[in-house]
């Protein structure tokens, strides 16, 4: 019969659509399943960093003053403290220097140099260290998540419910689904 | 013989398509044109309320079944994506984003003093302006806020959600925004994450129900 054939075809071609959606849900189905074990949109990178102590950041400075440095952050100027941000942009590479950096805690001293925290660095002055921070986007998968939490919204619905219902009509195909368990 | 398929033809630009159609990129450059536009004839659009999303709130967030603690990342959750605008800033000539209701230039009050005398400032609309600790990264439902200078890193949480969502990569930026001021009880567990994850408020991390000053916002400008 004619309709069996278009049926047929028909079955396929949403086969090969519902696949490439399978994959999507199921592959970032897993990867949302663990959201508490990991960023599953960005890897992110933690490297220590053994900087040195403010006062040698800062500089040719009395000995005072490096004593001060050393034990009290709160008293660093402005023109040392933006001398002690420059020592450190030019110790991890990024010597045009951050695009802010600000006291996130009393011992957290934070210099941002890219697009929000993707690339960070929290000196800490009582010990000298800091923690580099990096993130980037996941390949692909971050495309797949954006797609099954639904990101994009507004007509990308349409398509899920499609996608939905394509599953609906797999299952009733008359060779292989429900019908084929009736005979 | 078989007819040859067109569908990975039609999924694969569908999906495309979709990825690339979620709204401002982080690392989105402003539009020109939007960027030549005065700030004050910028009517940022009110986001449309959603059905629950309870797919994921991301870095151990409180969702699903929980009750939403105000302001979480998993109230976030039933925002639909706004359009922030990035435009001029007309005080500093610098680019900003620009979301939720225009501000009304209302008096800055001191984190420091929030958080001091609570009392004073709980049920007023006030204006807060310093530098981006911490946001809500997935849900974008929430910044932190500390004065601009302090090296105490007092902060105080911005509630967006369910005005408008925090634009991407907020953190680290200025920022300005007005709301009202409350004194909300956060979940242990909420407090926990803000702790470990966001390295917010380590004195929560006890498990204790602890309160906490916010701003409820409804706008606010990222510099």
């Amino acid at each position: 019969m004619p309709w069996r054939k278009t049926l047929f075809v028909l079955h396929r071609d949403v086969g090969f659509v519902a696949l490439g959606l399978t994959i999507v849900y199921g592959v970032s189905g897993i990867a949302v399943n663990h959201r508490r074990d990991w960023d599953y949109d960005r890897s992110v990178s933690v490297e220590s960093l053994s900087l040195g102590g403010a006062a040698d950041l800062v500089g040719d400075v009395p000995a005072d003053r490096r004593d001060a440095i050393t034990h009290d952050p709160t008293t660093w100027s402005p023109d040392e403290e933006q001398r002690i941000v420059r020592a450190i942009a030019a110790k991890v590479g990024r010597p045009e220097g951050p695009r802010n950096a600000f006291w996130r805690g009393p011992d957290r001293f934070s210099l941002f140099f890219g697009p929000g925290d993707d690339d960070t660095v929290d000196y800490t002055p009582s010990t000298g260290e800091a923690i580099r921070t990096t993130r980037k986007d996941r390949v692909v998968l971050r495309q797949m998540n954006l797609l099954h939490l639904n990101k994009p919204g507004r007509w990308w619905t349409w398509v899920a419910d499609l996608y939905a219902l394509s599953l609906l009509f797999l299952v009733h195909h008359p060779e292989s689904g429900t019908e084929n368990l009736a005979r | 013989m078989h007819r040859p398929s067109l569908a990975p033809f039609v999924l694969l630009p569908v999906a495309f398509v979709a990825c690339n159609a979620g709204g401002p990129e982080p690392s989105a450059k402003p539009d020109p044109a939007a960027v030549a536009t005065a700030s004050a004839s910028v009517q940022p659009v009110r986001p449309r309320l959603a059905g629950a999303d309870h797919a994921s709130c991301g870095g151990g967030e409180t969702c699903g079944s929980r009750a939403v603690e105000p302001g979480s990342c998993a109230e976030a959750a039933n925002v639909r994506d706004t359009s922030f605008t990035t435009i001029t800033d007309p005080a500093t000539g610098a680019t900003m984003n620009v979301a939720g209701q225009k501000l009304a230039g209302l008096p800055v009050v001191k984190v420091a003093d929030m958080i001091a005398r609570p009392g004073d400032f709980a049920g007023k609309t006030v204006r807060i302006e310093g530098d981006v600790s911490a946001m809500c990264t997935h849900r974008r439902g929430w910044f932190a806020v500390q004065d601009p200078g302090s090296k105490t890193g007092a902060y105080v949480r911005v509630l967006t959600a369910p005005s408008f969502l925090v634009p991407p990569d907020s953190i680290g930026k200025k920022a300005r925004a007005e709301g009202r001021v409350e004194v909300i009880e956060v979940d242990p567990e909420a407090a926990r994450h803000y702790a470990n994850d966001h390295k917010l408020g380590e004195q929560n991390a006890n498990g204790a129900p602890n309160r906490s000053v916010v701003i409820r916002a409804t706008g606010a400008e990222f510099i």
